[in-house]
């Protein structure tokens, strides 16, 4: 039988340099991981948005990094973040290009409640910034939605321990994963970046999650979409929408709010009416009491500017944005 | 379930322990039966599903068995036909008519590898070469092989035999280490480099489209030309390395596929270093006895280096054809024909010109070789073209470049390729002689383990970032 020749691979018998590979190999993965946390902090960029799955770690690096610019910090939905449009396309980022010092902490299905959340953030980061722009959707008061009563699962993450009892009775927060996994996550979390933001890297390299073909559309297909019931404190998107606004009126932070630009011609048999009508008005008085400047965009987007009941198309984006200048003297 | 993947690594370790718990050859031939089994059941969602794969194996096997008792060239030359062409039409070959396809979906993972197997033992069962009167068992475990049904390599029915029975390959401590090495090397292939390579590969393609100038089009047009040949080399070399690291576990030694192909001086010395074991199954079934048939019927030596050139070209037009089912590999099997028997011509020229002294000594000069590995290099990488592209693709991309763009392309390929091959032959060549001078230093395995560390870490990062399925295998496809 042949013998083989002998290896370094035969070195490994020696305890002594066992030892030293395994010292060795444990140096080596750390380094590894210290070098790719190097690059993500360095190189990872600073998005035009979220991404649809942001993370923890995400979310805290951007809000850390608005430091003290007195930045202008937009909270909206998926009619803000631009869906169905390329990151630079929405009206925020259109903003930004006119020089305005801008941070869209807009993301689909957003809320109230996560805008509330993410304003607790900010100010326990010392991050205050010069103006908050509010999205108010109608949609988001629906009840029956339970989408609009929760905490997006990266805030949920971060805001959970600022908020009190009485705010999180109100919310179906996302279901938490068991412990142990908590902790496995915690821990690989702190210890490599790239794991921590390992969804928004994702989402950079290969795009965020792609929307459905837009249907051949008809209002009825929004049936249920915008309850009309009439709107008081007892509704949750109410309860912290007046939070979000009395925390940024406590802290003299300015706050405009704008009504989302709804697409009057394809559901005017749902809303053309009074009750409608009604909720706005209630909202817009709720905000300007609170000190807030109320934009009332509901009607002022003609047809063809939307995709479907209420996110924009490009051209419908340039709009708001400069409605938005306008309002914000840029 | 695929290859390479963390779950077919989860599989393999329980067969492994399973398969080593007893020395007895009868428990781990049953143990890797079940288990060849289990994993071709893991492809298929119902009984119909599977039926074609499994008539198509009971029929290879009913073929070699009777075979082994009648040696009727007849009933040798009609079983091979049918053979192929079960195949064929399994495998939905473009000049069958598609009525004649079957209309439900079944599986065909892996079926050009278990033709090869299949083809192999009916043959030597007919020649009487096979080292033992086949059982079904050994049969079913040496066709679905899991540790190479996907995607190769092409084991011969002896050497297979060789470690699943008579002689277990050694599982000492440095060939834990090796196999663990191998399969580590192997996941970052397939996992961290191929990926960056196909994406390099798609961005050279559209950013050809888009270039304006002649000095654009041809570096982007090189790119095309010469990124794909090596994202081809790493992903199936990284999926060949996986899994003869794995089946080492299970005591098996699968046979080598690849040896530096890129560093070959010649189209025919790259088909011998280049998925090694396909055209060492076609060099056996088809080249030989093709080669000996012609020989005896044109017996002239004048004649004997041109049947060699013939039969270079149809052997490897057959090797191009086998790797699709569209007239892109038609053309791709002409140009793989082409390569060699052109080579194999060449050769003989300049031995009749130069004598076989001068011949050699000329292949022994450096700017000589070097510029030959270019050439070499560059043929596959254009040839690779019907491989990847589509007949649509390629009248773009020719229009695009226009006559001076294509000829810029090659001189800039061919002048890259030839700089960067020489430099990495002359770096391969320094490793393999200090490998030598210190085959059992320390400094060397510290090195080897600093790089598995650092592979383990970036193919785990890769896997957490990408959240996706196992990588794709191109020759899974085949």
């Amino acid at each position: 039988m042949p013998v083989k020749p002998p290896s370094d691979l035969d070195e490994l018998r020696r305890p002594s340099v066992r030892f030293t590979a395994l010292t060795v190999a444990l140096v080596v993965a750390i380094l590894v991981v210290a070098l790719q946390d190097v690059l993500i902090d360095r190189d990872f960029p600073h998005l035009a948005r979220l991404t649809t799955d942001f993370s923890p770690a995400y979310l805290r690096r951007e809000i850390l990094s608005m430091g003290d610019t007195r930045a202008v910090v937009f909270l909206g939905d998926s009619v803000l973040w631009g869906y169905r449009l390329a990151p630079d396309q929405n009206a925020v980022s259109l903003l930004a290009v006119r020089g305005c010092s801008c941070h869209n902490f807009s993301f689909k299905s957003a809320n109230p409640a996560n805008a509330y959340a993410l304003e607790r953030l900010m100010l326990a980061w010392n991050v205050v910034p010069r103006v908050v722009v509010i999205e108010v959707n109608q949609t988001v008061f629906n009840p029956a939605d339970m989408e609009y009563q929760t905490l997006h699962p990266a805030i949920a993450a971060l805001a959970t321990p600022l908020l009190s009892r009485d705010d999180l009775a109100l919310l179906s927060l996302p279901p938490a994963p068991a412990p142990a996994a908590q902790r496995v996550d915690r821990a690989l979390s702190s210890i490599s970046e790239l794991y921590a933001m390992r969804a928004d890297v994702r989402e950079t390299l290969y795009g965020d999650v792609q929307p459905s073909p837009i249907p051949n559309l008809t209002g009825d297909m929004f049936e249920g979409t915008y309850d009309l019931a009439p709107l008081d404190e007892s509704n949750v998107g109410v309860h912290f929408l007046e939070r979000a606004a009395d925390l940024l009126r406590q802290h003299h932070i300015e706050l405009v709010a704008f009504m989302t630009p709804t697409n009057h011609a394809l559901l005017h048999d749902y809303i053309n009416n009074r009750q409608y009508r009604a909720n706005v008005a209630y909202l817009t008085r709720l905000l300007a009491h609170r000190g807030a400047r109320v934009l009332n965009l509901d009607d002022a987007f003609p047809a063809d500017e939307f995709f479907d009941n209420a996110h924009l198309t490009a051209a419908g984006q340039r709009r708001l944005t400069s409605l938005l200048a306008t309002a914000l003297r840029h | 379930m695929n290859v390479p993947s963390y779950e077919f690594l989860a599989f393999a370790a329980i067969v492994a322990v399973l398969a080593n718990l007893s020395q007895r050859a009868a428990w781990r031939r049953a143990v890797l039966l079940l288990a060849n089994i289990a994993f071709l059941l893991t492809f298929s969602h119902s009984a119909a599903q599977l039926a074609p794969f499994v008539a198509f194996l009971a029929f290879g096997y009913g073929a070699a068995k009777l075979l082994e008792r009648y040696k009727s060239r007849a009933i040798f030359v009609g079983l091979i036909i049918l053979i192929v062409a079960a195949f064929c039409w399994l495998k939905r070959y473009t000049f069958i008519p598609e009525s004649l396809f079957l209309s439900f979906p079944y599986i065909a993972i892996g079926l050009s590898y278990v033709f090869f197997r299949v083809a192999h033992l009916v043959i030597d069962a007919y020649q009487d070469a096979l080292p033992e009167r086949l059982s079904l068992a050994s049969y079913v475990s040496y066709t679905l092989n899991f540790t190479c049904l996907v995607s190769g390599p092409i084991q011969l029915f002896p050497d297979y035999r060789k470690t699943e029975s008579v002689r277990p390959a050694s599982l000492a401590r440095r060939d834990v280490a090796a196999a663990l090495e191998r399969i580590v090397t192997g996941y970052f292939k397939v996992a961290a480099l191929s990926p960056l390579l196909w994406a390099a590969h798609v961005y050279s393609v559209t950013a050809v489209g888009s270039a304006s100038g002649i000095a654009d089009r041809a570096v982007w047009g090189a790119l095309v030309l010469t990124i794909y040949p090596l994202y081809l080399y790493i992903n199936f070399s990284g999926y060949t390395d996986f899994v003869i690291g794995t089946a080492r576990f299970l005591r098996l030694e699968l046979p080598e596929n690849f040896n530096h192909p890129f560093v070959s001086e010649g189209f025919i010395e790259f088909w011998g270093r280049w998925h090694m074991t396909l055209s060492h199954w076609w060099k056996t079934y088809v080249y030989s006895p093709l080669f000996l048939a012609l020989m005896r019927r044109f017996p002239s030596p004048r004649v004997q280096p041109l049947i060699g050139v013939v039969v270079y070209f149809i052997t490897f037009f057959f090797v191009g054809v086998w790797h699709g089912q569209t007239s892109m590999f038609l053309f791709l099997g002409v140009l793989l024909g082409l390569g060699v028997s052109v080579n194999k011509l060449y050769q003989i020229e300049m031995m009749r010109r130069l004598g076989r002294a001068r011949y050699r000594a000329l292949c022994q000069n450096p700017v000589y070789s070097s510029l030959s590995r270019g050439v070499t290099f560059s043929y596959f990488a254009f040839a690779s073209l019907w491989f990847w592209s589509s007949w649509l693709q390629l009248g773009g991309f020719v229009s695009h470049l226009g006559a001076l763009g294509l000829g810029a392309v090659c001189v800039l390929t061919i002048t890259c390729s030839t700089i960067c091959l020489a430099a990495f032959k002359a770096a391969l060549d320094w490793y393999s002689r200090s490998a030598q001078v210190r085959a059992a230093s320390v400094p060397m395995l510290y090195l080897r383990t600093a790089w598995i560390s650092a592979a383990v870490v970036i193919v785990l990062s890769v896997t957490v970032v990408l959240n996706a399925p196992a990588p794709t295998i191109v020759y899974k496809a085949f």
